[in-house]
């Protein structure tokens, strides 16, 4: 488990029940109710995409389905919303 | 998929939730679409875990005919079992109205027959229809703030509520919101590290805007108290404070500010560094309007109810017949408003179905707690409004628009050529073309337009939505 990982799960918070996902092919531990986007917040990977354009590197900013920037690959559809979308077990999410 | 029901509400949160509750019981067949994978809107969004049943506030919340604080909202709250005729829909999109209130709704996979990883469409026919679309954050664009680790003071709260995770091990606060403190007391709460809060605001401009709290004092009062939990806290918070730039190179490291005159123009000389691994910045709040618009509701524009907002009469009924509006799309103030309007939406829908119970002087009562709002509505709206100049200010290597790339160099550049209004300035820049469709740009370009031309907000435009309006994978529309 990163350190990221330990650190940013508020330790008072209810859990549900803990998955396994992948994240990029790697296992990722997560729990049920949590969104895809906190999930990966929460291993510490915070670039999800690369703007086209500028070459920027792109992260969640709204947190709630307004702005599409935090746009991965969930179960191999393309452009899902990390923010709006909670983590099952055995997804596969893919960043960049 | 065709489906029909006698009331359709597009929305759950509190505005959605407190109409549905009224609306329940009169033997009507009720939907509520909402985009979020459970109930509750902006504030109910932890209360509200999954669950097959429904909820419903404490009927004696109303009681006493004045206004309601968010506290005693989201403590009323409570589960009840799925009132008979309601169903919900959840991590649905309404993508488009059409003649004769008919719907186009993006569902997720599971309610559609056969498989479908992408989703699939369904039409609804609505007999009334009522928008509780809510209201999403308005910013400030600085250098910088398309970089990771730069967020919303929203998403900050939302990773806390729903998902039990801290934004950041050490976060810095600033804009002009409310939402500031509220974010910083909730960081502390929960075992996280509030760097400092820099507030644009000078206390000054708190000061003379509390007349505007008349019917509101306990507002100033927990206002009051979030103050010194921060003072107790130790925690750093300046005011009249302005972010100039986010700097690091695949995320955020560093924030550079700048101290502010009375006007709000920055001050020259005065720029400071702060290191951060997280920046939650806002600048108030913007009616998510874009569902109505495309359904052809007239606006108005109101900077003190948070800029273009739909146009409703007394029964809260927009200018398309049988299509009313809730909440914070008819004006921003707060979960209260929201709250007593989808009551009263409600209760005019069961007028109109002849279906009309209880006493007239419940109706008069939510609307006097309708009218006590406009105070709050004016202090909140005109607390989160950054001046003119501050629009005027933006370096032309500052980007606007984050989907589609545009700077307000290019802007300038086209304003400067002519291109004066929303709609030329969209055409001519592409900005608010991408996939946000202007959700975030839209209202920053709108207040840019003003600073820089001096022109009246009729003058600028009001923005147009076609359908879909809200981006759905193309597979879906193939899938019948
Ligand atoms: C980020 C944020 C934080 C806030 N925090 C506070 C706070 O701490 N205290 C406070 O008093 N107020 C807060 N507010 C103000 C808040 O807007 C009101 O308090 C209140 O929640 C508004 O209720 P509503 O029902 O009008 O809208 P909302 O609660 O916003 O509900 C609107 C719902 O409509 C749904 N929706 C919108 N468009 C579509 C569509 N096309 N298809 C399907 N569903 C759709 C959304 O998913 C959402 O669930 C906050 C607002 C925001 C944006
Ligand atoms: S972070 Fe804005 S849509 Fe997900």
């Amino acid at each position: 488990m990163n350190n990221a990982d330990t650190d940013l799960r508020i330790s008072s918070a209810n859990r549900g029940t803990k998955i396994t996902l992948q994240v990029d092919g790697v296992p990722c531990t997560a729990y049920e109710g949590e969104t895809v986007h906190a999930v990966l917040l929460a291993k510490g990977i915070r670039v999800l995409r690369i703007a086209g354009k500028t070459g920027e590197p792109r992260g969640i900013f709204c947190g709630m389905g307004i702005c599409y920037e935090c746009r991965v690959t969930i179960n191999g559809v393309p452009d899902q919303l990390a923010c709006m979308t909670l983590a099952t077990d055995g997804m596969q999410i893919e960043t960049r | 998929m065709k489906q029909a029901y006698d009331v359709v509400i597009v929305g759950s949160g509190v505005a959605g939730i407190a109409a549905a509750n009224t609306l329940a019981g009169h033997g009507l067949q009720i939907l509520v679409i909402d985009e979020n994978p459970q109930a509750g809107g902006q504030i109910l969004r932890q209360h509200c875990r999954v669950t097959d049943g429904f909820w419903e506030f404490d009927p004696r919340l109303e009681r006493s005919g004045r206004t309601v604080s968010t506290q005693k909202i989201v403590q009323s709250l409570r589960p009840v079992p799925r009132p008979k005729g309601i169903t919900c829909v959840h991590q649905a999109r309404v993508l488009g109205i059409f003649p004769d209130r008919q719907l186009l709704v993006h569902v997720p996979d599971p309610l559609c027959p056969g498989s479908s990883v992408s989703g699939c469409m369904m039409e609804i026919d609505a007999g009334y229809l009522l928008l509780a679309t809510g209201a999403r954050e308005r910013f400030l664009p600085f250098k910088g703030w398309t970089l990771p680790g730069v967020m919303s003071l929203g998403a900050a709260q939302i990773l806390m509520k729903s998902s039990g995770i801290l934004p950041a091990r050490h976060t810095l606060i600033a804009g002009t919101s409310p939402l500031q403190t509220v974010l910083a007391l909730e960081i502390l709460k929960n075992k996280g590290n509030v760097t400092a809060i820099l507030d644009e605001n000078h206390f000054a401009k708190k000061l003379g805007l509390l007349p505007l709290l008349k019917h509101h004092w306990y507002l100033a009062g927990e206002g009051a108290m979030q103050m010194l939990g921060l003072m107790i806290r130790k925690v750093r918070f300046r005011q009249g404070v302005r972010v100039t730039e986010a700097r690091g190179k695949n995320e955020v490291t560093a924030v550079v500010t700048a101290d502010l005159d009375r006007k709000g123009n920055k001050i020259p000389g005065t720029s400071q560094i702060y290191s951060a691994s997280a920046l939650a910045v806002g600048h108030g709040f913007s009616p998510n309007i874009e569902l109505p618009v495309q359904a052809g509701c007239a606006l108005d524009y109101d900077a003190d109810r948070g800029g273009w907002v739909v146009r409703v009469d007394h029964a809260l009924e927009t200018s398309v017949v049988k299509v009313y509006a809730a909440g914070e799309i008819t004006g921003i103030a707060g979960a209260g408003k929201s709250f007593v309007e989808g009551k009263l939406a409600a209760l005019s829908i069961l007028e109109k179905l002849g279906k009309k119970t209880g006493p007239d002087r419940y109706a008069q009562k939510l609307v006097r707690m309708q009218k006590q709002q406009r105070g709050y509505a004016s202090f909140l709206n005109q607390l989160c409004q950054v001046p003119a100049s501050a629009y005027e200010a933006i370096d032309d290597d500052v980007l606007i628009c984050r989907c589609e790339e545009i700077s307000m160099g290019e802007i300038r550049k086209q304003i400067a050529k002519g291109f004066v209004t929303t709609g030329s300035l969209k055409k001519a820049t592409r900005c608010g073309m991408g996939r946000c469709q202007g959700r975030i740009c839209q209202p920053v370009l709108f207040d840019i337009l003003l600073a820089l031309t001096g022109q009246t907000p009729d003058q600028t435009g009001s923005p147009s939505f076609r359908a879909p309006v809200k981006n759905v994978p193309m597979a879906a529309f193939l899938h019948p």
